[in-house]
């Protein structure tokens, strides 16, 4: 399927552009959360969440502009979801970024 | 200490009143003796099974539940004596406001010199060539029917282990009776819900005592609880239970 | 003492030791740890640095996973940073996280998602950053990992009361198999849920401040009590206390006559029980008695089937002095013994995490894709494969 059909029923958007210091630091952020994780997290509270409905009603895909900045784009088919995860995914990257600030060899 | 408790019961029972203790569980202590209680004729060998006083817990809990468990086993002990099918040990005498009980005594010694229950059984063949054999085998099957005609009259055992399983060997055909024993947390019960986590108990017990042949011993345990039932509904609701405990156990999060 | 299997990795600078850091957040409690482990004695650990932070709900309210998680990212940079000035302080000031930490063990379950979420990111982005090797450590195996660095290699069972988990653990065959738990909820759940019930105050634990009004505690109420085997079921004396306290509560702190006369019955005497006014103190002592002879006996029933002679008690609840009070009276009329309880193996800790993860470690573990670090909040004890015992 076309991303583009894909997102076609998804009408609440979110574009979320992330400055960072260098791409490794991009792969470290998604790699420990927001991409793997927090997608398969999502995907599952969903499955067992039944106001919420199928997973369908969800999607993010990413790139990465100029090598250092983190690209998201999010799709949801209501507000509240768009609310919910949106606001997961930054708590993660915050964090994640706030661990590379401070401890970064 | 368990030398004051054995002091305690020689007293109870007479100095010149002749036992010997025959184990230590964690509840009872279980002496054997030739003497029937009150009558002086009958010359066979008896069990008698001490619950003392615990001094960890409340002296009224203690009192509550010391009395509450040697009712109940005698309850269950008298009730199942009656039917038929199930092999228990004979109730001789009571006297649950000291914590006594008299039975008539059940099992042998081993090959390997250990008691006969079902757990020396089985750990005297747990390795690979013994643990498979009809024997094992044969002797589950009927320790599951034992524990489904028990379910089918309504009654749950509560303490379902290899320890409370005891096995009788007949001497022309050396084929093993499994006769259940301790019921001081059975009761009466038309609930599946009981049924089903008298199972689980006795399949997580087999689990973790004898987790080498586990899945096997269970596989045969179930499939002779199976064949006692001839009313397969209330097999079918018992079973789904079961698996239902069974999950609940696997399932359990932190959350709540 | 020395096994082959757990030499499989050696330590960073052939250092005669292993440090590792562990990281655990699976409750209410955030807990960063650095430990110093012998090469040749796997028991042989010092602790380096034990930081922890609590999250506290108000009174009458549980912890909520939401915002245990906000307070576990919160403070994740703070407490790592603490432990390191620690390190640095211990170990000499060119300690340095990249050069010279072996491992980073992080909790992976079981526990509440989204708080073991947000350590488990953290984890994972400090294990990238500075190319540690990441171990994702059970936390049940935690706790009695710790315990057995004090008990020094013996083999006890092991009580395991938190607010999450009531189980009973022996080793045996390269697991430690749960011989008796629980049918429905922990014992830590059940007593924080009661303290909600009378208002009590979370801080330092719903547990700790049952406790001290239990001491004050006189009269018994008899209460439901439910063993099954090896398992007990707490649920039926909680609902039943719960109900109980309720009335109680909109009674202005008081019980009817008839019911009094109800729940002191066993004195067989109206004008005593008609004397004696039940407060809070004595539900508290009565709950506690028997929630902890239900323990106690499940315990002793483990004992006698398995045969051994020795106890420890590991998690939250086992800093109950009563509960120690009750199993140490049980293991000497059985001529056994109870293990000293210890701070380090009972309270969540990051320290333990890290003991049980450097074992792993040692045992040449290594995580083949990320993946395998995702959260689980339902982990039972016996699905880890201990390859580093006998």
């Amino acid at each position: 399927m076309a991303s583009t059909d894909l997102y076609n029923n998804l009408p609440y958007k979110l574009k979320l552009n992330i400055p960072f210091e260098n791409e490794k630091h991009i792969e470290y952020t998604l790699k420990s959360g927001v991409v793997t994780d927090e997608l398969i997290n999502i995907e599952n509270n969903l499955k067992t969440d039944t106001a919420l409905g199928d997973i369908n009603k969800f999607v993010i895909e990413y790139h990465i502009i100029n090598n250092n900045i983190l690209s998201l784009n999010l799709h949801s088919i209501d507000i509240r979801l768009l609310r919910l995860i949106s606001n997961n995914i930054m708590e993660s990257i915050k964090l994640s970024i706030e661990c590379i600030d401070e401890f970064a060899p | 200490m368990s030398s004051q408790l054995i002091d305690h019961v020689q007293q109870y029972l007479g100095e010149d009143f002749p036992i010997k203790l025959i184990s230590q569980g964690a509840e009872a202590l279980v002496f054997e003796t030739s003497k029937h209680p009150f009558n002086p004729s009958l010359n066979k060998e008896y069990i008698i099974k001490y619950r003392p006083f615990k001094e960890y817990r409340h002296s009224q809990i203690d009192k509550t539940i010391t009395k509450k468990r040697t009712v109940g086993e005698c309850r269950c002990l008298v009730k199942l004596n009656t039917m038929d099918e199930i092999n228990v040990p004979q109730l001789i005498a009571a006297d649950p406001y000291n914590g006594f009980i008299w039975q008539s005594k059940i099992g042998q010694t081993l090959a390997n010199g250990t008691f006969s229950n079902l757990k020396n059984f089985l750990w005297m063949n747990n390795n690979d060539e013994n643990a498979y054999k009809k024997e094992v085998e044969e002797v589950l099957y009927s320790v599951g029917r034992q524990i489904g005609i028990l379910h089918i009259n309504h009654y749950v055992h509560g303490d379902l282990t290899s320890s409370n399983i005891v096995l009788e060997q007949d001497k022309s055909s050396n084929e093993w009776t499994p006769f259940l024993i301790d019921f001081g947390l059975s009761g009466y019960s038309t609930l599946v819900e009981d049924k089903g986590v008298d199972l689980y108990v006795l399949e997580r017990a087999i689990l973790s005592t004898h987790s080498l042949y586990a899945e096997k011993y269970n596989e045969w345990l179930l499939e002779g609880y199976k064949q006692s039932y001839s009313n397969q509904d209330e097999l079918k609701q018992v079973l789904k239970r079961f698996e239902e405990v069974r999950l609940r156990g696997r399932k359990r999060s932190m959350l709540g | 003492m020395t096994q082959p299997p757990l030499t499989k990795v050696l330590p960073k600078k052939n250092r005669d030791y292993y440090l590792c850091i562990g990281l655990e957040g699976s409750a209410n409690k955030l807990g960063f740890g650095l430990i110093k482990q012998a090469v040749n004695d796997p028991l042989d650990t010092e602790v380096i640095s034990n930081i922890r932070d609590t999250y506290n709900a108000p009174p009458g309210e549980g912890f909520m996973p939401r915002d245990t998680a906000r307070h576990h990212k919160n403070w994740c940079c703070r407490v790592l940073k603490q432990v390191i000035k620690e390190a640095k302080e211990k170990l000499g000031s060119d300690f340095d996280l990249k050069k010279d930490v072996d491992c980073i063990a992080f909790t992976k379950g079981p526990g509440m998602g989204a708080p073991l979420h947000s350590v488990c990111v953290f984890a994972r982005t400090l294990s990238l950053l500075n190319d540690i090797p990441l171990v994702p450590v059970n936390h049940c195996i935690g706790h009695i990992e710790m315990g057995r660095c004090v008990t020094k290699g013996l083999n006890p069972c092991v009580l395991y009361v938190s607010g999450g988990n009531t189980q009973i653990i022996a080793y045996s065959n390269n697991r430690y198999r749960i011989f008796g738990e629980t049918l429905d909820i922990a014992v830590g759940n059940c007593l924080d849920r009661f303290a909600r019930v009378l208002k009590i105050s979370n801080a330092p634990s719903p547990g700790y401040n049952i406790e001290q009004l239990a001491k004050k505690g006189k009269h018994l109420i008899e209460l439901p009590y439910t063993v099954k085997g090896m398992d007990l079921s707490m649920s039926g004396i909680l609902q039943y206390l719960e109900q109980l306290t309720k009335s109680f509560l909109t009674n202005d702190f008081k019980f009817s006559k008839q019911k009094k006369r109800k729940l002191l019955e066993y004195l067989n005497d109206k004008d005593v029980i008609d004397s004696i006014e039940i407060t809070v103190e004595d539900l508290c002592f009565s709950f506690q008695e028997h929630l902890f002879a239900m323990l106690v006996e499940i315990t002793e029933r483990a004992m006698a089937h398995v045969g051994a002679n020795e106890v420890l008690i590991v998690g939250g609840v086992g800093c109950n002095m009563r509960l120690q009070e009750m199993m140490a009276l049980m293991c000497r009329d059985r001529n056994g013994k109870l293990f000293a309880t210890d701070d380090r193996f009972c309270i969540d800790n990051g320290v333990m995490i890290a003991q049980a993860g450097v074992l792993q470690h040692r045992c040449g573990y290594i995580l083949e894709k990320l993946e395998d670090t995702r959260v689980t909040q339902t982990f039972r004890t016996d699905e880890v494969y201990v390859n580093w015992r006998e």
